[in-house]
């Protein structure tokens, strides 16, 4: 990724990291931006052409929010960040990163099912149906319904704490699904 | 799911933080040290006489070696764990510990003349430091890795190896408590070769452990 002017990004981490919630968002999606331009360079350089863009990008993303405490506020964000997305997307390429296919049997299980919802069989998705059910349930309420720590907690009889930290634990098993499915 | 519903779940959680590195290591490595020096004194037992001036400053002297080679090895392992922090010039640390140890086996020939070196290499207890050294490493080693999975490493390998230094400075500082071979030439041979098991065991669980 090219260094941002001023950094830019910088200065959006360091609000993230004084609990900036709307400037880690907005970092994040600058972030998914540059890295789906960066994913498809390097597909077309190391031929990993039926790899699932969106699954790299995400795993990346992971990536960078689980080892954000390695970056030094003090120096500018853009080459840590580079160094984190080239490491990942090297990983990917270099363990044969194709893992994307979605097998045939539980394609015509959703096809018979009467579901008019799109189908996601996007990594992530199936990942997340690895994780324990409660851990499922705290992930898709704050990714996809967008609800707040004190609702769902109140919805699973948990502590605001509990949830924030069941959260973060279940991202980091994610990523560390991610590899497995990988190796 | 889609990047965006990830973003939202990464957005929620980004007050999240783990501690920073060096405070995280000072927390595991302080206490296991302790740790380990209780085990010794519990098992094998500190070496006779150990308060006694004369003994106190050989067992510095063997101190003089692997504490340094522990505090190098911590000191990689912490840079090496941080993106674009490692320089390779950093290496030179780990000429602290060898020049030190050929510097007093230089001394000690000096002294005592070269006649009979393989005797004072040999030692008395060598197979039993081939032993304790490693073992007192592993917990160190685990330690270290585990230190190391907190950050975000891109040379596992070299990781791995500075992880090992700094277990086997630890280890081997608490096994000098008990050990009563004090020739250079002994740590040259047994401390070194209970080293190379170390570095043989990091290196192997580099794979397995260092990547993310």
């Amino acid at each position: 990724m090219k260094p941002a002017k001023n950094d830019v990004w910088g200065e959006m981490m360091r609000a993230a990291l004084n609990g900036d919630q709307k400037s880690y968002h907005a970092l994040l999606e600058l972030l998914a931006r540059r890295l789906r331009a960066n994913v498809r360079a390097a597909q077309a350089r190391f031929g990993g052409g039926n790899a699932d863009v969106e699954d790299i990008v995400q795993e990346v993303l992971l990536a960078v929010h689980l080892k954000k405490n390695t970056w030094d506020p003090a120096l500018p964000f853009a080459p840590w960040v580079n160094a984190i997305a080239r490491y990942k997307i090297t990983d990917v390429f270099r363990r044969g990163g194709n893992r994307k296919f979605v097998q045939i049997d539980d394609m015509v299980a959703e096809i018979a099912a009467p579901e008019s919802q799109e189908a996601d069989y996007s990594d992530a998705e199936r990942l997340i149906g690895q994780l324990e059910s409660r851990a499922q349930h705290i992930v898709r309420a704050i990714s996809l319904n967008g609800k707040s720590f004190g609702d769902v907690g109140k919805e699973l009889k948990m502590q605001e704490g509990a949830v924030r930290v069941a959260l973060h634990r279940a991202l980091a098993k994610l990523a560390q699904l991610y590899r497995r499915e990988e190796a | 799911m889609k990047t965006e519903a990830l973003i939202n779940a990464l957005a929620a959680d980004a007050m999240t933080q783990p501690k920073p590195l060096a405070r995280l290591a000072a927390m595991v490595l302080v206490p296991l040290t302790a740790v380990l020096t209780i085990a010794v004194l519990m098992t094998i037992g500190f070496r006779s006489g150990f308060q006694t001036s004369g003994v106190l400053a050989i067992t510095s002297m063997k101190w003089a070696i692997s504490v340094p080679l522990a505090l190098a090895g911590v000191f990689l392992s912490l840079k090496l764990a941080l993106p674009l922090q490692f320089r390779r010039f950093s290496l030179v640390l780990l000429a602290i510990p060898a020049g030190l140890l050929l510097a007093m086996i230089a001394w000690e020939l000096n002294k005592l003349g070269v006649e009979g070196w393989q005797t004072r290499m040999t030692g008395r207890y060598g197979l039993e430091c081939l032993v304790f050294v490693p073992l007192f490493s592993l917990l160190p080693l685990a330690a270290m890795i585990y230190i190391l999975q907190q950050g975000a490493v891109m040379r596992p390998n070299l990781a791995a190896l500075a992880a090992s230094m700094a277990a086997t400075g630890i280890g081997a500082s608490v096994y000098e408590l008990h050990c009563t071979d004090d020739s250079p030439l002994f740590m040259a041979l047994w401390y070194v070769m209970g080293l190379l098991i170390m570095v043989g065991i990091g290196q192997a669980l580099a794979a397995r452990f260092l990547r993310w």
